[in-house]
């Protein structure tokens, strides 16, 4: 029994509870039968994780475990169904699961794999280019649902994995890039036929700057630097363009919605300002369960999805908001500590990228709740309605009690 | 420690880097969850009760007014509107138009309206009468989100006859600083009449609910409840008899008839034409500015906001002024042939061929210009600015009807400052028979004839009787309240109401001589620089009769007696037959 470190277990029994109440209200019927029996699913896995040598899914098994997840991707998006427009559901009856849930774990297994059986030469191209390819696929497979939340989630286990090899210079590089290019996604969601007004803007300054170069500081191959520059700067202004242009109207709304918060408040805003409505009228003690008008009452959209963290803060106040939140935070911790304890680099890499994956979907949905984040279709990891996702989220918590467990030689 | 063994220090780092990302980014929620939650708690909790609380307001019914014999001059009844408390399917919709035959586009707009005004009921079909309203009724329960509810309309049941006694409603408030205690938005106030001036007594108080919604407008609960208080009820002195004969005798040409007890104030007959049916306007405010645009002027109170010249009306002033001055000699006889000569200048008298020898009483009861060119200058301006408005032309007294036009009783010194010129004899002459400078309402000059047939007393005319609370409680009784007393020299009056007599009996105003009455009167005819003469005519009573003062103006009507004189009887008459019924 000491496997189970109850530092992981506690708080994630207490969140488990806590959703459980908040769904048990809000659905019903087949939908309530489903998420109580991922729970039970859950546990099971977790179970069996906690009690199977991680190291025994960092050999061949990472492949085919990966392989697996590809496959349920392609077959999702070949005959899956879609619910509010996103082809991300596969099954038939009772048995209707995520796959990109399942896809999150499985990535994540294999490319601590493949990181670890390459770590001598995570600095060859060959090595970031394979590591990159293989976090991409499932990213490119969620993205064409389409799912941004979770091809969010996608794109963060790959910066992980770019993180995890050291490449300092590489990571530089990429984020760099990706603040260019989030800039560019933002300025052509406001403006969407700027592209050649951008272009010519650009191609004056670079030019200025070339001026500059040359005439003041006597650089002879200025031109190069200024040609190569521009080019990176046209290709990702090319890149975003088409990006934005491919946004549906709400994904626009929301982005910029996040840009300028009072936008629109009666519109694409509503969700927000619903939602921070809900949380601050919890006040600190809450309206009781079963209580909260803006949910109950419709107010608050996506009460027991996206924004059950509002619904919860509405009902049970800042005391209620705040153990949830320090839930999460000696869950995150000890998974964090589990990674220092953890007794070789494969077992640092699982836990932290459980850490990441978990921390990253809690810290974005919680602070779009709360109006720091733009609003993403995140779920909330153990609190929102979700079978998959919980059952899945239970057994990377399985996985890190065996680390935990291994390191202390239990 | 495997990276410790493999000499790798260093990566501990970039777990710390993670674990101090981590807890600031938490730091950032805590924080966040503070300011929301406790530091803007109370700010959000006002939202929130926004969103699910909403008030709306059960509307009172105005209270009633009623004529003095008792006829309901203006009243509200229920009318049944079908509303919505959410959203509606277009199956509901349907079955709407199916049972009551509305059609679907008119329940759009009216849908549209509502939302407009951010109603949360919304009307779906406004006053819904009749079979319609029964089928509607009895099928009600089986749609959930539909409600019938009461909502009172004011009616009018004289229509044109009393509308300007009444006045009517629109959503503006009468006075803002008062209204706005007990009105809401979109209530109806009066805007002109008794309706404007005692708003605050007909308005009643409006009952409310508090109900809790949901985002999609369905009413969850109702929470409290305030029952509406009806207004009060107004009793008025107008007798609805007389107003509308006098309203038919005018047949639709513009003037006014005013009347009035002499001894009270109170007022009988309170008659400007054209009037409007103050029921149609409803909240139309299309009409509204359509009735202002008219050439009629339907929507002016020609009782109180239209000046008149006086014409030989005036001459009772004048005759007043001359004999308690003791300027003329009333056997003297004064030869009219036609024209008065002064100076270079001719006066016309209206009898081309002239009266020839006239003395005081044949020259009044003829209503003969050469004599009171004479009398005028004999006189004096400064006598006859004194008498008119010592004799109250320039009253204004009115309280219960707001909106009365002053009137400057020109002098010399008047004429100076407002024309920059001399005052000339011409200017006197003019006077002396009710025209030039001094012009006038219909009211003005039924309170200087209320005063010579008072003998000099004269009350402030008023038409609101008694206002009863609902619970029977009197809330205002009416007082004769005299607002002018002025003495002429003993038998002044008795001549002067001698004069008026023989008008009546032997004069210019023989149309209104009824036999066995005791009735006085004078003539005028005002000539008037746009048009048409004005024809006037005022009369009153003696004996039995001493209780009705008379005062009728037609406007561009043409000679007094000719026009003004049968609509003066016609009032007479239904008069004394009122009088005769009651005993």
């Amino acid at each position: 029994m000491k496997r189970f470190d109850p530092l992981i277990l506690i708080p994630a029994l207490f969140l488990l509870v806590m959703g459980s109440l908040q769904n048990i209200s809000y659905v019903s019927g087949d939908m309530l039968y489903r998420h109580l029996f991922s729970i039970f699913l859950g546990f099971a896995g977790m179970v069996i994780f906690a009690f199977t040598k991680y190291k025994s899914f960092l050999r061949f098994r990472a492949i085919v475990f990966y392989v697996l997840g590809i496959i349920l991707l392609l077959l999702t998006l070949a005959a899956g169904y879609s619910v509010h427009g996103s082809r991300s559901w596969l099954g038939a009856g009772f048995i209707v699961f995520q796959p990109s849930e399942i896809a999150k774990f499985t990535t994540i297994i294999f490319l601590t794999y493949y990181l670890s059986r390459n770590y001598s030469s995570r600095n060859s191209f060959r090595t970031i280019l394979f590591l990159s390819a293989f976090a991409a696929l499932p990213l490119l497979l969620v993205l064409k649902q389409p799912d941004m939340g979770t091809g969010l989630v996608f794109i963060f286990i790959w910066f992980m994995f770019l993180y995890f090899s050291q490449n300092a210079g590489l990571l530089v590089f990429v984020s760099v890039i990706t603040a260019i290019v989030s800039a560019e996604i933002i300025f052509f969601c406001m403006r969407p036929d700027a592209f050649i007004w951008l272009a010519q803007m650009a191609a004056a300054a670079f030019a200025l700057v070339y001026v500059f170069m040359r005439v003041l500081m006597h650089i002879r191959k200025a031109h190069v630097a200024v040609l190569f520059f521009f080019g990176i700067f046209l290709l990702s202004a090319f890149f975003s363009h088409k990006v934005a242009a491919g946004f549906r109207p709400y994904q626009k709304d929301r982005i910029l919605n996040f840009v300028q918060p009072a936008r629109d408040t009666l519109h694409s805003g509503y969700h927000l300002s619903q939602s921070l409505i809900a949380i601050g009228s919890g006040k600190v003690r809450g309206k009781g369960y079963r209580r909260g008008t803006q949910a109950r009452l419709g107010f608050l959209p996506g009460k027991y999805t996206d924004f059950m963290f509002a619904s919860i803060a509405e009902e049970f106040g800042f005391v209620g908001s705040f153990l949830i939140l320090l839930a999460y935070f000696i869950l995150f911790s000890r998974i964090i500590k589990i990674a220092v304890m953890a007794l070789d680099q494969q077992g640092t890499f699982l836990a932290l990228s459980i850490f990441g994956v978990l921390f990253f979907q809690t810290f974005l949905n919680i602070g779009m709740t709360l109006g720091i984040m733009p609003i993403t279709g995140l779920p909330l990891p153990f609190l929102s309605y979700g079978g998959t996702a919980t059952a899945v989220y239970l057994m990377m918590l399985g996985m890190a009690m065996n680390i935990y467990a291994t390191a202390k030689g239990y | 420690m495997w990276y410790k063994d493999r000499g790798w220090d260093y990566f501990i780092k970039y777990i710390r880097a993670i674990q101090v990302a981590f807890i600031a980014l938490f730091l950032l929620l805590f924080l966040r969850l503070f300011q929301v939650q406790i530091l803007k708690g109370f700010t959000f909790s006002e939202r929130s009760r926004d969103n699910y609380l909403k008030r709306f307001i059960v509307p009172p019914n105005r209270g009633r007014i009623i004529s003095s014999d008792g006829r309901t001059v203006a009243a509200t009844y229920i009318s049944y509107d079908l509303v919505s408390q959410g959203s509606l399917s277009a199956k509901i919709k349907n079955d709407v138009r199916a049972i009551t035959g509305v059609s679907l586009k008119s329940m759009e707009d009216s849908l549209t309206r509502s939302l407009k005004k951010g109603e949360i009921l919304k009307t779906l079909i406004r006053d819904l009468k009749g079979r319609p309203l029964i089928a509607m009724a009895s099928v009600i329960n089986e749609y959930p989100g539909l409600r019938i509810i009461k909502s009172p309309k004011r009616f009018y049941p004289h229509e044109h006859i009393f509308s300007h006694v009444t006045g009517y409603l629109s959503e503006t408030l009468p006075d803002r600083a008062r209204a706005m205690s007990y009105s809401y938005p979109g209530s109806l106030h009066g805007k002109s009449g008794l309706e404007k001036t005692f708003d605050s007594y007909l308005f009643g108080s409006p009952g409310g609910e508090i109900v809790e919604v949901t985002a999609a407008g369905d009413i969850i609960e109702v929470k409290g409840r305030v029952l509406p208080s009806t207004g009060d009820e107004l009793s008025i002195t107008v007798d609805s008899r007389l107003q509308k004969k006098a309203y038919e005798a005018f047949q639709g040409r513009p003037g006014a008839a005013v009347a009035m007890n002499p001894k009270t104030g109170a007022v009988l007959l309170f008659v400007s034409s054209p009037g409007f049916d103050p029921g149609a306007f409803g909240d139309d405010a299309a009409k509204v500015s359509f009735m202002m645009a008219s050439p009629e002027m339907p929507l002016v109170n020609r009782i109180i906001q239209m000046k008149y010249p006086p014409g030989s009306v005036f001459k009772i002033i004048t005759a007043a002024s001359a004999l308690n001055e003791s300027a003329i000699d009333i056997d003297k006889k004064i030869d009219c042939q036609g024209i008065f000569k002064y100076g270079r200048m001719d006066f016309s008298c209206w009898k081309e061929k002239g009266h020839g020898e006239m003395d005081f009483m044949n020259g009044f009861a003829q209503s003969c210009n050469v004599y009171f060119y004479n009398t005028a200058l004999e006189t004096g301006v400064k006598n006859l600015s004194k008498y008119a408005s010592m004799m109250g032309l320039d009253l204004n007294v009115l309280k219960d009807i707001q909106g009365e036009l002053p009137t400057v009783i020109p002098t010399p010194a008047w004429k100076k400052k407002a024309h920059k010129r001399a005052w000339l004899p011409g200017d006197t002459i003019n006077m002396g028979i009710g025209q030039g400078f001094l012009w006038l309402t219909p009211l003005q000059m039924a309170l200087a004839v209320a005063g010579v047939a008072n003998e000099g007393l004269i009350y402030r005319p008023y038409l609101v009787e008694r206002i009863v609370a609902p619970d029977g409680r009197i809330e205002y009784e009416a007082r004769p309240e005299q607002v002018k007393q002025y003495n002429l020299r003993e038998g002044v009056f008795k001549l002067l109401k001698e004069a008026m007599r023989k008008v009546v009996t032997d004069g210019t105003g023989r149309v209104i001589n009824i036999e066995g009455e005791e009735i006085y009167g004078k003539t005028g005819t005002a000539q008037n620089p746009s048009g048409d003469d004005h024809a006037w005519f005022v009369s009153f009573g003696g004996g039995e009769l001493d209780d009705f003062t008379l005062t009728v103006v037609l406007e561009h009507g043409g000679k007094g007696a000719a026009v003004a004189g049968p609509v003066s009887r016609a009032i007479w008459e239904e008069y004394i037959k009122i009088k005769n019924e009651k005993i």
